[in-house]
């Protein structure tokens, strides 16, 4: 949740409700939604770190809250995060992340995302190319490949949806 | 000769523009695309259907003319050739295989190889020979004497991409070769691709085949009639092409 919570402090200052209500209108009903307090733990993680900062406000009749902005360090590791291609089975989850944050952040554009994310595919699938080379004639590995192939096809042809909507 | 003229691109392609007539609109397919293709090279051209990649392709072999840009073929300015000298053209330089995979429905699949190779000029002994070892890669050897009728549309996909090679072209245009094939039949394809391309013939693919996509060594990606994307192909590194890689796809769960 760290990159989630910073994209949307590179946007602007927020409190912690603020970033959960952020969430939940960026990413919608479909997508899990952290609670309220492991945003906080996750706030005080980021701050420890200086990736943001927090600076008490002090309210009448209410305990103080902290506003939280990004710092520079926090813009680097952001940047980071949008730069390198997404990898691993969970690739539709954090890539998906990062397309929609990008928006408002000024690090990072969508259609640069998505090629990135292509050529990442199709070099990906290159390998996968030659693992299935090396395993000729045996056929439980050739399944298991060609499982991964199409796996590789879904998320392609899912980039290009995204393309078409978003670009 | 100084030896400093540089070498042409075997095609380049420059702000081609291309409309399809739909009913009285204008629907633009290719709105302005440059490109250039060394010999030597495998490009894969992918995108959504209706990125223009099909049209691309016409104008590429000259089955279409572009409304705006030019192309050169060697250097040499062919966009404005008429269809007798586009004819020439193709006959000489290019294998072109389409979707519909026209063959001559009177003729058996060998005829329909080796007539394509003899009507080129190549002796009826070179003529078979060649059909023989093609149909042989493509696991086609038993269809040789059905006819056209008699296959499916894979097999029907296959001896057409056999007749675009028959006369070992420069530059093979093909468009989505592998689309209605199964998984073992498109190896089987994209082997004989790869071979090709190793034997030094140009090769530009449309495919939406991401497998086929990634046995080029360059991808054109399109998107709305432009270019979106064009990027090479890279090669994984060694340590990576172990279950790693497929590990990285699929989640086991462990």
């Amino acid at each position: 949740m760290r990159h989630q919570l910073l994209a949307l402090l590179a946007r602007q200052p927020a409190y912690g409700y603020e970033l959960k209500q952020g969430l939940e209108q960026t990413f919608g009903a479909a997508y899990p939604q952290p609670n309220i307090g492991q945003i906080y733990v996750t706030l005080s993680r980021l701050e420890k770190s200086g990736l943001i900062r927090g600076t008490e406000v002090t309210q009448e009749g209410r305990p103080d809250k902290k506003v939280y902005e990004i710092t520079e360090k926090g813009t680097e590791e952001l940047a980071g995060w949008f730069e390198a291609p997404t990898e691993g089975p969970r690739v539709r989850d954090e890539f998906f992340m990062k397309l929609i944050l990008a928006e408002g952040t000024d690090l990072a554009d969508q259609l640069t995302l998505i090629n990135n994310q292509r050529r990442h595919c199709i070099n990906m699938m290159r390998g996968l190319n030659k693992v299935a080379a090396t395993e000729r004639g045996n056929r439980t590995s050739l399944l298991l490949i060609e499982g991964a192939v199409l796996h590789l096809q879904a998320d392609l042809d899912w980039l290009e949806r995204c393309q078409e909507e978003l670009t | 000769m100084t030896g400093a003229e540089p070498i042409p691109p075997l095609l380049a392609a420059d702000a081609l523009v291309r409309s399809h007539l739909s009913g009285s609109t204008l629907i633009p397919a290719v709105r302005g695309i440059s490109l250039r293709i060394d010999r030597g090279e495998f490009v894969a051209v992918t995108g959504p259907s209706g990125a223009g990649k099909s049209t691309l392709l016409h104008l590429l072999g000259g089955l279409l003319r572009p409304d705006a840009g030019e192309l050169r073929l060697d250097g040499r300015r062919v966009d404005r050739l008429g269809e007798a000298a586009w004819a020439r053209l193709r006959r000489r330089h290019y294998g072109i295989v389409f979707q519909s995979g026209n063959l001559l429905s009177d003729f058996s699949v060998a005829d329909n190889i080796e007539l394509t190779a003899v009507l080129a000029g190549v002796s009826g002994r070179t003529a078979r020979e060649r059909r023989q070892e093609l149909l042989a890669d493509l696991g086609l050897s038993d269809k040789a004497t059905a006819g056209p009728g008699e296959l499916s549309g894979g097999e029907r996909q296959r001896v057409a991409l056999a007749r675009a090679l028959v006369n070992r072209p420069q530059l093979l245009l093909a468009d989505e070769p592998t689309g209605s094939l199964d998984s073992r039949s498109t190896r089987d394809v994209l082997a004989l691709l790869s071979r090709y391309h190793e034997q030094g013939t140009t090769i530009v693919l449309v495919t939406h085949d991401a497998r086929a996509a990634s046995t080029a060594d360059r991808v054109v990606s399109l998107f709305d009639g432009r270019i979106a994307d064009d990027a090479r192909v890279e090669e994984p590194p060694a340590a990576w092409r172990s279950a790693n890689g497929v590990r990285d796809v699929i989640d086991f769960g462990g």
